[in-house]
């Protein structure tokens, strides 16, 4: 280990090199969870010393996972097998704005929100924004391809980055994707977005940059319950109608957040939903006037509508902290990211709604309604009885669901630890191999964040070891 | 072996596996190499019969649909036999609400269009030719039409996929729903892959309402740059744009109907009956300022007819005898438009001014013989390939009868090596349109 940490300090400057286990505690979590501390951490400060600690690692024998904000849901960023953790913090600067070309050139550790407020003076943003964009790098929205609530009409991570300069598992640089819009050859590009860091390490992000928008309406509809606001969403979009977002929360989620934040909502309000409709002013006039009259006609008993952006942003209060309120209600939460199609979210939380009943654990739904992205919380007490077993086993149970329904497994959070051993419920075991083979093609052996995505053939009860539980607070989101 | 006894083998092999084979190679020839045997599999099982066929006897194998992009790649290396996926044409699922649909890969895009049409909806997608365009030969060749300037390349709309490799496994990757990450994005490996690292079966789309209303507009400009620069005016707007391309003088005539030495810039816009009006009535204001003397407006039936007619630039009557592709950073694209222009000036070019794209077509190949095509393209420091790499792009030949000596791709770049180990791992045997992608992959 010494001749290791001597190495990575040559390479990246004694001071970003940490190797005692109080400094490295930082580094032992993400956004939820295992933990396991890391064997060091070196912070390189320019893409050619990430590619030197790549280099150095290999010749040690040791892996190399890469680390953004550690605002991640699913263990991405946990050194389960030691290893050198290498965060991209440092490298933190947009290179460039190009306005004319509506392209931003920024490195790995840039924070999502930072993007557009580089590119907000020229009229631009970058469209995805996971409920952690004021954390989360864009580094590591790459590695998980992350999602948001926008990204109903604008799609996902893959969607917004032209290209990337990446370290291979050989310590060399590559440029995957450029500027020009097409490029001959394989994508590789769009197979390394949402590989979670398990083959190469993005050092740079060419991202895609979009006009902001003249208009934007947000709309807040209380409904009775579940099925009116379920039932709005399909009418809604069944008028031809894509908004930039519609979210939903269920009760018991706006139960957790009215204490919090003082919506008003009336105390037998069943769910809430959170359209928003941007553009030109006059289809946005338009389309809002049409989801208020949807609402309506779906039995929702109020309809508030926002366009100011003091006015819209309270609007979204309750839905950003809603994870956090949720804190109030348990002293623990096992978070899932299940994806259905859009025409069976209401099954989907009708079966949700039994498998509460079944574990005995109460389960709150705040998620993006519009593309079927479910997140639902299991509360429970670990401290109790087999309340940890049983979250895990009501976890499986809606994951189980998700994929009966037509879905998958994640919609935004990745695989990583999480859901590694649930990934035969989707795939083949040749599916799994054909995706396995990258892993030789891109050269990668054990040298990026081994040990995730792929099931490792752990059984129930050596899960149950390894509790997925996140601790609450003010700084999780969904 | 004889070659008739060959052919018996491959023969019986393909029919022993259920699949049904028909003896005009000669459709089937790929740069003037004609197969021994054509294998028509009509579900994904047969699919997967014929290629666990192919690996056993090491027969090559060239995958077919409408065959519109034939031209594009180098001609292959090996070929025994062609596999036509138009016998798997149907649509497989649609759930409107879900705006979704699976289709098979043999399904031809304007079938494809006309059953989400019946819904209300679209697939926005426009390659040349979308009678004969199949979903499948589309999405291997990977490239965007005009449309693409408002909704990328065909892979920004795939969200599920089923394909086999070339030992007949079959694989999936992505599913139904809009958003999902679990596991590696596998399909990203065969859009645009040319059919070489596997046969795409099946494709899941995310699809769109058809917008209640469209436009074209069409300005006349002295120069690209002057076009480009209206472009740029507009969208600083933030007016959405679904196309926008500036035909050569030359390419006016068939798309728009306009004779004369001017360029035509022929913008698609479309939306609410509101956005439409509004953006048609900012672009006329934009092109006078830049120069433009007069600006027409078609609508609705007429405008989506100019957008047939512009996306099958130079392929109206089948695949030209020449195609070439050019993609440079965007604000190289005027430029890139002019140099193509000097080095054919007979040919049809459009370029989509939002992506840098060009699109160069010569129907008839008119008087060029190969050694000048070869040398407009290739000769040192002053072909038109040597030009685009100055601007920091690329040239792709599209389609073209065999030109010894030229490239169809031309030098691959960075990540090489990565995609030598994706043919390795996917295909080491090379029975997948071998030698005919980036680099003889």
């Amino acid at each position: 280990m010494d001749a290791l940490v001597r190495d990575l300090q040559r390479a990246v400057g004694a001071r970003y090199v940490l190797s005692r286990p109080q400094e490295l505690l930082v580094y032992e979590y993400d956004g939820a969870v295992e933990r396991a501390l890391p064997g060091v951490a070196a912070l390189p400060g320019s893409a050619e010393q990430a590619a030197r600690v790549v280099g150095i690692a290999r010749r040690h024998g040791v892996p190399v996972v890469p680390r953004g904000a550690g605002t991640g849901l699913s263990g991405g960023a946990i050194p389960i097998r030691g290893g050198v953790l290498m965060p991209m913090t440092r490298l933190n600067r947009v290179l460039e704005i190009d306005a004319a070309e509506r392209m931003a050139m920024v490195e790995p550790g840039v924070v999502n929100i930072d993007i557009s407020k580089a590119a907000a003076p020229y009229g631009l943003r970058y469209a995805p924004d996971p409920s952690s964009q004021k954390a989360c790098t864009i580094g590591g929205n790459v590695a998980e391809n992350a999602g948001g609530p926008h990204c109903l009409a604008y799609g996902v991570t893959t969607n917004h980055v032209m290209g990337m300069e990446v370290v291979l598992a050989d310590g060399t640089l590559a440029w995957v994707g450029g500027r020009p819009h097409e490029l001959p050859g394989y994508d590789l590009r769009g197979v390394l977005i949402g590989s979670e860091g398990t083959l190469a390490v993005t050092t740079k992000v060419a991202v895609r940059l979009q006009p902001l928008p003249e208009a934007v309406t947000t709309m807040l509809a209380i409904f009775r319950d579940e099925d009116d606001a379920g039932a709005a969403v399909s009418a809604i979009v069944g008028a031809g109608i894509v908004p930039a977002a519609i979210e939903m929360m269920d009760q018991l989620t706006i139960q957790a957040v009215e204490p919090a934040i003082h919506a008003g909502y009336p105390a037998d309000a069943g769910a809430v939903l959170l359209v928003e409709v941007e553009g030109l002013r006059e289809p946005v006039e338009e389309e809002a006037e049409e989801v208020q009259r949807v609402c309506l006609d779906h039995g929702a008993t109020e309809v508030r509508v926002a366009e100011e952006p003091e006015l819209r942003e309270r609007l979204w209060a309750g839905r950003k902290t809603a994870l956090g309120a949720l804190g109030r209600l348990a002293p623990s939460y096992y978070l899932l990211d299940g994806v259905v199609p859009r025409t069976r979210i209401l099954e989907a939380l009708r079966r949700i709604r039994e498998i509460s009943g079944e574990y005995a654990l109460p389960i709150a739904n705040v998620f993006h309604a519009g593309d079927g992205n479910l997140h639902p919380c299991i509360l429970f007490d670990e401290r109790v009885d087999d309340q940890l077993r049983r979250s895990r086993e009501a976890g499986g149970a809606v994951l189980r669901t998700c994929v009966d329904l037509g879905g998958a497994l994640s919609g935004e959070h990745g695989v990583g630890l999480e859901k590694q051993e649930y990934m035969g419920l989707c795939f083949s075991d040749a599916d799994l191999d054909a995706m396995a083979r990258l892993n030789p093609a891109f050269g990668a052996g054990d040298t990026f964040n081994p040990g995730k995505v792929f099931p490792t053939g752990a059984s129930c009860v050596e899960l149950l070891q390894h509790p997925a539980v996140a601790r609450l607070g003010a700084d999780a989101f969904v | 072996m004889s070659s008739a006894t060959a052919v018996a083998e491959l023969v019986r092999a393909l029919e022993d596996a259920g699949v049904v084979v028909g003896a005009n190679p000669a459709a089937y020839a790929v740069a003037g190499r004609e197969p021994l045997a054509v294998a028509y599999p009509a579900t994904i099982d047969e699919l997967s019969a014929a290629l666990h066929v192919a690996t056993r006897q090491d027969a090559a194998v060239v995958p077919w649909g409408g065959g519109t992009r034939m031209g594009l790649g180098a001609p292959p290396s090996r070929y025994r036999f062609a596999l036509d996926l138009r016998g798997m044409g149907s649509v497989v699922a649609h759930e409107p609400a879900d705006l979704t649909v699976t289709v098979e890969a043999g399904c031809t895009i304007a079938a494809l269009q006309a059953a989400l049409a019946r819904a209300g909806q679209w697939l926005p997608m426009d390659p040349p030719l979308p009678d004969r365009a199949t979903v499948g030969g589309t999405l291997a060749a990977g490239l965007a039409g005009p449309l693409g300037a408002g909704f990328g390349l065909p892979r920004e709309l795939v969200i599920g996929m089923r394909a086999v490799l070339a030992d007949g496994t079959m694989v999936k990757s992505g599913g139904n729903v809009v958003k999902n990450v679990t596991g590696y994005a596998m399909d990203r490996l065969h859009v645009g892959g040319l059919g070489t690292l596997g046969v795409i079966a099946e494709a899941t789309f995310k699809i769109l309402p058809l917008p209640q209303a469209e436009a074209t507009v069409i300005a006349g400009f002295t120069t690209p740059e002057a076009a480009a620069a209206a472009c740029a005016e507009v969208s600083a707007l933030g007016l959405p744009i679904l196309a926008a391309e500036a035909l050569a003088p030359g390419a006016t005539r068939g798309a728009v109907g306009i004779d004369g030495g001017e360029w035509a810039l022929t913008v698609r816009v479309a939306g609410r009956k509101s956005a439409v009006t509004r953006s048609v009535d900012a672009w006329g204001p934009a092109c006078r300022r830049q120069g433009s003397a007069g600006v027409e407006t078609v609508e609705g039936e007429e405008s989506r007819a100019v957008w047939e007619r512009v996306a099958d630039l130079g392929f109206g009557h089948g695949p030209p005898s020449l195609a070439v592709r050019i993609a440079v950073p965007p604000l190289r694209g005027p430029e890139a438009a002019d140099a193509a222009r000097r080095c054919a000036p007979h040919a049809l070019v459009a370029l989509s001014v939002p992506r840098g794209v060009v699109r160069l077509a010569d129907p008839d190949g008119g008087a060029a013989t190969d050694a000048s095509v070869a040398s407009f393209l290739e000769s040192e420091g002053e072909g038109l390939r040597a030009q685009v790499a100055a601007m920091g792009g690329s040239l792709t030949i599209e389609c073209r009868r065999p030109i010894p000596d030229v490239d169809a791709w031309g030098p691959p770049g960075d990540g090489f090596r990565v995609m030598g180990g994706l043919k390795e791992q996917y295909d080491p045997q090379g029975i997948l349109n071998p030698g005919r992608f980036l680099g003889g992959l």
